[in-house]
């Protein structure tokens, strides 16, 4: 009773400032992201469609660069991987990324990071991400991070827009969307293509690159209780270091091709919802090597020499999800049983040099998956979430099953001012496929990796402020490593990590606002060598001043393996000519100066120490001007 | 009466809170543009916010009897509606030219446009606040 009368006192109060104030209330209460985060499911970051529009975010990269805890990365292939550890491993399996409600799934990777980490943005309208095993409710499969993209609504975009924008090293990107919206229905129709070209790096005499050219389709149809979504990429471009350490190659090439196709729809007032999804992707991979380029050094992954070699891995998955709610007097009762099937196929792999094929030891995998989340409402300030999630992984071919369970247990205490959220959890991650099916670095024994963890998150709201304290601790057994002959085994020492971050936020008005952000991640080495650990800084500031959205972002990395700090500045201004036509420029890195990655090229043999390294900024300096004009 | 906690029944009230905002905004215009305080409006066809707060709106069944039309659509309008102020709910409303004005969203925000011949043309003169969403055309 009491926020409801705050909200009709606000509502008065609103009414009485005239229609500039009224409309910016409506703005703030219809924003999409305050329909569909979920609170209760975690630990929730989110940028709002204002957000993104203000920052000028043209991928995902620019969140995942200054998001907490992390900063962007990509793997040796030009693949975006933030967890980026070892030559082999994607660490960045367990980062979970959905488009609405469907995941955007890369079966043998596990995580859809690896296609989609850098994705274009120009047709989400907001970003959730949910940081420290969230609920179960989103994926047949845990996870630890969960990115979730919602694309822009005929609600909310009427009409339709091209945009276009040119950069440093001539990147272009054009893109073009309409939607509309009829008595019983709304479409949304999306095409884009970027030409994503960035700087070179020489190494050993031979020339680096990690250009990108993408073309994507999308397209979904909603009525009031179903959806149907297309979704069609096709991306090509470098492959930067390639996997083959030792070796700097002469000329790479990659390309995926990736369809995928969605439903989602609710019944029985919408406690009953049901998703279903395909995604069938193909992904080519070929690269060559100069004669005589391995100069006496091992090929450290591969237990041969070879001068070029071309791959062709193919995905397949089908998932569906069927979950069912019960709002009861005093707890929310949620229960949900998925499947998935999927299919990869490595074994079209070809070298210069005559290499017997070897068999794949399984190509397709089923999950079944069932959960169970009970929310009880103790009283108006208090709430426990109690989750049990588990999966059989049925495998096929001579290699065993794996079954993982997943628990979970929340408190939330809320009040005018105060959340303070506490999650405990003890969870299993089966291997992912590309872990165990790989004839050179696969390990068929691998065992599930377990993660325990306390996480606990403070909020505090007065006034114009919001700040934020998140301190977590967990340990990790059977974490994935890479042994002396490159195969992948499971590490055995245990390993702990803790992580601390503090914000606070100050909204000097509707339109202006600074964000501060402090945070500490420590993880121990399953190596046994040092531990990693950094700290990230984020001072953010988002302006408008008349007709002018101006953004500024100062992001500091220090603490990180083998490369000096990083002070990454990027600066946007965007200029509203009218309502139809929208300029804008940004500086990403302007100063040069942003953090740095660092990949093994040559390793001692008898020393197993790093002596030759490449490296490159994680984020390049480029500079963007472009239009949007609306019609 | 069931426990609920605050995040839930915000989320509950999230709807309710968009109909009702959108409704005071449209309540607002029409008080500005008619300059009554109950006005009396015709919808063609369906304004889902006004259909659950009318606010100090009259809704009419008959365009005859109506200070102003509010347009969810420029189809099928009745012909004795063209003779009325009419104000749409959607950009594309404005293309019709006996349209003065319109409330609706674009690029994930809520705008508000006149076109100050239209005004002219019906002796409108909305107070200064509006200045700045009204387009010389």
């Amino acid at each position: 009773m009491k926020i409801l009368l705050l909200i009709l006192v606000f509502i008065s109060f609103s009414y009485g400032e005239g229609i500039d104030s009224l409309l910016n209330d409506y703005a703030e209460e219809s924003e999409l992201s305050k329909k569909t985060k979920d609170e209760s499911a975690g630990n929730l970051i989110v940028y709002t469609r204002d957000d993104l529009e203000r920052m000028q975010v043209e991928s995902l990269k620019d969140l995942l660069k200054s998001l907490r805890f992390f900063s962007y990365a990509e793997n040796r292939l030009a693949q975006p991987d933030i967890l980026n550890l070892d030559p082999i491993s994607y660490y960045s399996k367990g980062v979970r990324i959905y488009l609405n409600e469907s995941e955007l799934l890369s079966p043998i990777a596990g995580s859809g990071l690896i296609l989609f980490g850098d994705m274009e943005m120009d047709f989400i309208d907001h970003v959730e991400v949910y940081i420290g095993f969230p609920s179960f409710e989103f994926g047949v499969e845990p996870a630890t991070v969960v990115i979730r993209l919602y694309s822009k609504t005929a609600e909310h975009d009427e009409g339709g827009r091209v945009k276009a924008t040119v950069g440093t090293h001539g990147t272009n990107k054009q893109n073009v969307y309409y939607t509309n919206k009829e008595e019983d229905f709304s479409y949304f129709i999306y095409a884009n293509r970027t030409d994503d070209k960035k700087e070179t790096y020489e190494h050993d005499g031979e020339t680096l690159g990690r250009d990108l050219q993408t073309n994507r389709f999308y397209a979904s149809l909603s009525t009031k209780n179903h959806g149907v979504e297309l979704h069609a990429l096709k991306a090509e471009g470098d492959m930067f270091l390639t996997s083959a350490v030792g070796n700097v190659p002469r000329d790479t090439y990659k390309r995926t091709d990736f369809i995928g196709l969605s439903t989602n729809s609710k019944f029985l007032s919408d406690s009953l919802t049901l998703n279903m999804s395909y995604t069938n992707a193909i992904n080519d991979f070929s690269s060559e090597y100069p004669p005589g380029a391995l100069n006496g050094i091992p090929v450290l992954v591969f237990p041969f020499e070879y001068h070029s070699y071309a791959q062709t891995i193919k995905e397949e998955s089908f998932t569906a999800s069927l979950k069912k709610e019960w709002d009861l007097d005093s707890q929310t009762i949620t229960v949900g049983a998925k499947y998935r099937y999927k299919h990869f196929d490595l074994t079209d792999l070809v070298f210069d040099i005559n290499v017997p094929a070897e068999p794949q030891p399984y190509k397709v995998e089923n999950v079944y998956s069932i959960f169970l989340e009970d929310l009880i409402h103790i009283d108006e300030n208090n709430l426990i979430t109690l989750s049990v999630m588990n999966q059989e992984y049925v495998r096929k071919g001579d290699v065993d099953n794996q079954n993982t369970t997943q628990l979970r247990f929340g408190y939330i205490y809320t009040d005018k001012s105060w959340v303070s959220k506490t999650f405990l959890s003890s969870q299993e991650f089966a291997s992912e496929p590309y872990m165990t099916v790989s004839p050179h670095y696969g390990n068929e024994e691998l065992k599930p990796e377990k993660y325990t963890s306390i996480i606990q998150e403070f909020n505090y709201t007065i006034s114009n402020t919001i700040s934020k304290v998140f301190l977590a601790y967990g340990t990790y057994e059977n974490m994935p490593i890479i042994d002396n002959t490159f195969k992948i085994q499971n590490a055995q020492e245990d390993v702990s990590s803790h992580l601390a971050a503090a914000e606070l936020t100050i909204l000097f008005s509707e339109k202006d606002k600074l964000e501060l952000q402090a945070n500490y991640f420590y993880l121990e080495s399953p190596y046994l060598s040092e531990s990693t650990v950094h700290y990230n800084y984020v001072i953010r500031m988002l302006n408008s001043i008349n007709s002018f959205d101006i953004f500024n972002e100062l992001a500091i990395h220090t603490g990180f393996d083998n490369v000096d700090d990083g002070y990454n500045y990027s600066v946007g201004i965007k200029y509203e000519v009218n309502k139809d036509l929208h300029l804008n420029f940004k500086g990403d890195n302007i100063f040069n100066s942003g953090l740095e990655q660092s990949f093994i090229n040559q390793v001692d043999p008898f020393t197993g120490e790093v002596t030759d390294s490449v490296i490159v900024p994680k984020i390049e300096r480029r500079f963007l001007v472009g239009m949007e004009y609306l019609f | 009466m069931k426990k609920t906690v605050l995040i839930f029944f915000l989320i509950t009230t999230l709807h309710a809170s968009d109909n009702k905002k959108a409704s005071e905004i449209f309540n607002f215009i029409v008080k500005v543009i008619t300059k009554k305080e109950n006005s009396n409006v015709y919808i063609h066809t369906n304004i889902s916010s006004l259909k659950v707060y009318s606010g100090s709106l009259r809704i009419v069944a008959d365009c005859d009897k109506a200070d102003l039309v509010l347009l969810s659509t420029t189809k099928n309008l009745p012909p004795e509606c063209n003779k009325k102020i009419l104000f749409g709910s959607r950009y594309s409303h404005l293309k019709n030219p006996n349209v003065i004005g319109s409330f609706f969203w674009q690029k994930g925000r809520p705008n508000i446009l006149f076109y100050q011949k239209r005004l002219k043309k019906h002796n409108i003169n909305l107070d200064t606040s509006f200045n700045r969403y009204i387009e010389n055309k």
